[in-house]
């Protein structure tokens, strides 16, 4: 589903070039959950971010789906992502504008979904938060946050899911509950997910597990 | 179409839009109200002033005007009229006396209204056409010199009409003292009868005509080539020197405090549009994220626009045109009752600006959002793609210049506003590094909050310097407005006292001079001196013809005729010698000084010999100065003024003007009963007129400055919200780090405090160049340094911005720090 050939990846600094990335192989099959664990500055969020289109490297080659999409202007990639690809962030990243309802229905409506609102109303229920589905973001927790983004993940029914340190901006207690959630939903669609995260426990639910150390990906013995 | 309203909806409910919505909605309603009321005001004061011409146009010439003239008229749909006038004696019983005739065709006067009454002393009734055939109406101090009353018979050369009327109001008034004999009217056809106007008699003809300006510019381009030799175009600027240059400069007024609306708007719309570009770039990068190409978020946001504009723009047309209807409500007593209607291009002037100001700094920054990396999702410090605020800025600054053009016609004007935007732009760098060195230097003297306060203005360099940027130029323009409002005024109100003198009297001979001072301080009436007065006409210049001259000059002036000289030793104070020197008190040679246009359309220079033509004597003098007069001084002025008598005494006649208040107007009759040659000219209705004028004229600027304040106010607001989320954020960091609240407050205040001082300052050294510019380029006043500005300026820029300031910030102590941070993430 997901393959990367020698994805190399490096960003000018002041004094000279910093390489981000080395020469990363990867292959993750389709439905498989993998995670990437590492210390901040490792380069996971780059990785994740190369993976899922939304930023090109500076060499190597990432197919998604058997698409190779380094060599696809901003538009073609835009249509990959459209297809196939979608995030939960660690910050949530829901559109302070838009009631939980409407930030579900995002996706399928800039995907022209014919029934985004059916659609959105279905998933907010699964995530428990059918009955707070007109609140805003600033009306929400953090945890009742981050399923309205689960909600609005998994209610585009993409193939691959990339989630960025789900948990990350949460407490033990509320982050182990979203994460069940996410794993349940996960499992229940068959979604390839990719998690980057520094919680171990977490990364341990995932099939595979990989170490990402200054730009290197090293597979950890699972 | 749904999707976009939905996402606009969407926009407008989460307060994104609000801002923007609000800044076109005002710019386009202060906008289309500030020219509508300008434009309804100055076509008021264009009709007003063309009933001093009868007419809109005035053809004049000493020819007669061929009758082709009146069927190209009738084929533009003009309206046209004629009028004769020539001199001839009247005679009643044994009575004579030197008359002005004014000959009127049926359709005299075409603007404007005549008064007549049945007896001198009557209030008079106001009619709308001259008199019949066979009828003669006669001003009354006519009536008395020739001791005749209503009904009965008056000759005129060979013609016997009856005296059907007394005239007592003429919309087109003499007003120069050249040939003012007491006037009868009668109608054109009865001018045969009176063989008065034989081949070489000297008649002056005038064709009136009226219509819309885009007739009159036909009938003016189809006669082109006669003009300017025989025949002189006159409009009532022409018409009458002294309503001209206060028309001009009310005019000149308007146009700048529209053009400074302009530009306020377009500010606000900038600083609006920049705000909500910033606030999109993280949805937009998570659209893209769910897979919005570049090119569907342009689509998108270009949509918005054009769907913000047109919503915004009717909002803003129609408030507008309420706005100005209301003003209009609230002015009644103040202004006409029959207001003139608008120019169609007055209603779309506001909605052309918000639209310029709209698209111009609206879509720059809108669709560089389609460049917000997706990655900014997962890492806030990705690059923005905004374009930048200078080169966002550079935009902006040509539209919005290129609309002050647009909306001042007035070059002087856009350059001035331009050289002042660019003393503000260069000068902000400069300052508010000084400023910020110096804070440096006294911060560790200073106390925690001042501490504080100056950190912030230090660490946000770049953003302080754009909004001090932009507060100076708001605050230069307010400067600029509020004292060009002053000083007009002021020297409206200094130059036409409530007591200005409103008679003069002229031809009064050397022996009669003593008499009628006598008189009239018998009467205990104020006089201003007696001025030498004797009528002449330039022959040569340096010994050559002036014939050369007067067929190349390009100017409107009538050079054959003949001028009014005097000789005077000092400069009048409404005179200011513009080149050469003012006359030499032990010079022995004869000195002459001329009027600045006057010499101009002649092409005189200073040293230059005139030889004039007076009594049929010449006499050759030099051209020691140049002259700028101001006419509406309402003083008596002349065109040239030699240095000592020219002529002897005896040969001399005086002229003198006073203030007569309404209840010794009887002392006119006593004058003229006592002296039958000297001659009058009364200016009660002219200078009622031009009160009435300047007093409309002063009330439409003071309520424009308001509508004008309303819009910096909200420039004031729309860029403190600008960067309030940067300020609420450190706020709340600082109340969450233990900051109590009083110490935040006042760090709140010496930034916004400073900022706005610094502004003020700069604002105010920028509007005194501009003031410089305005007062001596625009409005032809003297300039004088306001040197209190400077000091007002920094403490006005201090106090208003830290109270907006404070105003919209003060949530951020209201609010507990964690709610502030939440919604800031």
């Amino acid at each position: 589903m997901i393959k990367t050939e020698q994805l190399q990846h490096q960003v000018p600094v002041t004094d000279g070039v910093l390489t981000i990335l080395k020469g990363i192989n990867l292959s993750i099959k389709r439905g498989e959950s993998i995670a990437i664990v590492g210390a901040s500055g490792s380069g996971k969020s780059t990785l994740l971010g190369m993976l899922a289109g939304l930023d090109t490297p500076s060499s190597g080659k990432i197919l998604l789906d058997g698409t190779e999409i380094t060599q696809l202007d901003e538009e073609k990639r835009s249509a990959v992502r459209s297809k196939l690809v979608s995030f939960v962030f660690q910050n949530f990243q829901l559109l302070s504008s838009l009631n939980a309802l409407e930030n579900v229905m995002l996706p399928l409506e800039v995907a022209n979904h014919p029934q985004a609102k059916q659609q959105a109303i279905e998933f907010l229920g699964r995530v428990g938060l059918a009955e707070r589905h007109t609140h805003f973001p600033r009306q929400l927790s953090g945890g009742e946050q981050q399923r309205v983004a689960l909600a609005r993940a998994f209610a585009s029914q993409a193939p691959i899911l990339f989630a960025d340190e789900p948990t990350g901006n949460l407490d033990t207690v509320t982050g182990g509950k979203v994460a069940d959630l996410l794993f349940a939903m996960n499992k229940e669609a068959g979604t390839t997910l990719v998690l980057v995260t520094h919680d171990r426990a977490l990364a341990q639910r995932c099939t595979r597990q990989y170490l990402m150390t200054a730009g290197e990906l090293a597979e950890l013995d699972t | 179409m749904k999707n976009l309203l939905t996402f606009i909806w969407r926009d407008w409910r989460g307060g994104e839009l609000s801002i923007l919505v609000f800044s076109v909605i005002l710019a386009t309603a202060t906008v289309t109200s500030i020219s509508l009321f300008t434009n309804r005001i100055q076509n008021s004061i264009q009709q007003e002033a063309a009933e001093f011409l009868a007419a809109d146009v005035q053809v004049r010439s000493s020819m007669n005007i061929p009758d082709e003239w009146f069927e190209d008229a009738n084929e533009l749909n003009l309206q046209s009229a004629q009028i004769q006038s020539f001199r001839a004696m009247a005679f009643a019983k044994d009575a004579m006396q030197l008359a002005t005739v004014k000959a009127v065709s049926n359709s005299y006067p075409l603007k404007g209204t005549l008064t007549i009454a049945e007896n001198p002393a009557d209030e008079g009734q106001i009619v709308s056409n001259g008199p019949a055939a066979g009828e003669a109406w006669i001003v009354a101090r006519l009536m008395a010199a020739l001791d005749i009353k209503t009904g009965d018979t008056v000759t005129i050369g060979d013609a016997d009409l009856t005296v059907t009327s007394v005239l007592i109001k003429e919309p087109d008034s003499p007003q120069t003292f050249f040939g003012v004999a007491p006037r009868i009217m009668i109608h054109q056809s009865d001018v045969p009868r009176t063989g008065a106007v034989q081949v070489g008699s000297r008649v002056n003809y005038a064709l009136l005509l009226a219509g819309e300006n885009k007739q009159l510019d036909a009938f003016k381009t189809l006669h082109q080539d006669d003009f300017g030799n025989h025949f002189r175009w006159t409009t009532p600027q022409q018409g009458s020197q002294s309503l001209d240059q206060a028309l001009q400069r009310a005019e000149k007024f308007l146009l700048l405090a529209g053009s400074l609306s302009v530009i306020l708007c377009g500010v606000a719309i900038a600083l609006a549009a920049r705000r909500y570009a910033t606030r999109q770039t993280t949805n937009v990068a998570l659209l893209k994220t769910f897979g919005q190409s570049p090119n569907q978020i342009a689509k998108r946001y270009l949509a918005v626009l054009f769907v913000v504009a047109s919503i915004t723009l009717s909002l803003g047309f129609l408030s507008g045109w309420g706005l100005h209807i209301l003003l209009l409500t609230l002015l009644a007593d103040l202004l006409p009752a029959n207001l003139a209607a608008a120019n169609y291009s007055a209603y779309g002037v506001g909605a052309l600006a918000g639209s310029v100001a709209l698209f111009s700094f609206a879509l720059p920054p809108l669709l560089a959002l389609r460049k917000v990396p997706p990655a900014k999702v997962l890492r806030e410090d990705s690059e923005d793609a905004l374009i930048s605020a200078r080169l966002s800025a550079v935009i902006g600054f040509f539209s919005i210049l290129l609309l002050v053009a647009i909306f001042s016609r007035d070059l002087a004007i856009t350059a001035i506003v331009t050289v002042g935007c660019l003393v503000t732009i260069f000068g902000v760098g400069f300052l508010g590094w000084l400023t910020l060195q110096l804070g440096n230097l006294v911060a560790s003297s200073l106390g925690q909050s001042w501490r504080l306060g100056l950190a912030n203005l230090q660490r946000h360099q770049q953003v302080n310097a754009l909004q001090i940027m932009i507060f100076a130029s708001l605050f230069m323009l307010l400067f600029v407005l509020i004292a060009s409002r002053t000083s007009l005024i002021g020297q409206w109100q200094s130059q036409l006292p409530t007591h200005s003198p409103n008679v003069f009297v002229f031809n009064i001979f050397n022996h009669e001079k003593a008499q009628i001072e006598e008189q009239l301080v018998a009467n205990k009436i104020d006089h201003q001196p007696f001025y030498p007065m004797m009528r002449g006409r330039v022959i040569e210049v340096n010994g050559e013809s002036i014939t050369p001259r007067i067929e190349q000059t390009a100017s409107h002036m009538n050079y054959e005729r003949e001028l009014n000289l005097t000789w005077a030793k000092n400069l009048g104070d409404d005179n200011k010698v513009t080149d050469g020197h003012w006359h030499d008190a032990e010079s022995e040679s004869l000195e002459v000084s001329a009027e600045a246009d006057y010499a101009q359309g002649l092409g005189l220079v200073v040293g230059d010999k005139l030889t004039f033509s007076i009594t049929a004597q010449e006499f050759t003098a030099t051209l020691t100065s140049i002259r700028s007069v101001q006419w509406d001084s309402m003083n008596p002025n002349f065109f040239m003024i030699f240095n000592q008598p020219v002529l002897d005494d005896a040969a001399t006649n005086w002229l003198t003007s006073f203030y007569l208040p309404p209840d010794k107007k009887a002392v006119l009759n006593q004058l003229t009963a006592a002296f039958p040659t000297i001659s009058l000219i009364e200016l009660d209705q002219m200078i009622a007129q031009i009160q009435g004028i300047i007093s409309q004229v002063s009330m439409a600027i003071e309520f424009i400055l308001l509508l004008v304040l309303a819009a910096g106010t909200l420039v004031l607001i729309t860029s403190i919200q600008s960067t309030l989320d940067i300020r609420m954020q450190e706020s709340a960091i600082l109340r969450a780090l233990g900051a109590p609240k009083r110490l935040v407050i006042r760090t709140l205040l010496v930034e916004f405090g400073c900022l706005g001082g610094m502004a003020g300052l700069l604002g105010a050294i920028a509007a005194e160049a501009a003031l410089y510019g305005l007062q001596t380029r625009v409005f032809s006043l003297d300039y004088a340094p306001n040197s209190m500005l400077i000091l007002i300026g920094p403490i006005m820029g201090a106090l208003l911005v830290g109270m907006v300031g404070w105003l919209s910030t003060r949530s951020v102590v209201a609010t507990p720090p964690l709610q502030v941070l939440r919604q800031l993430s």
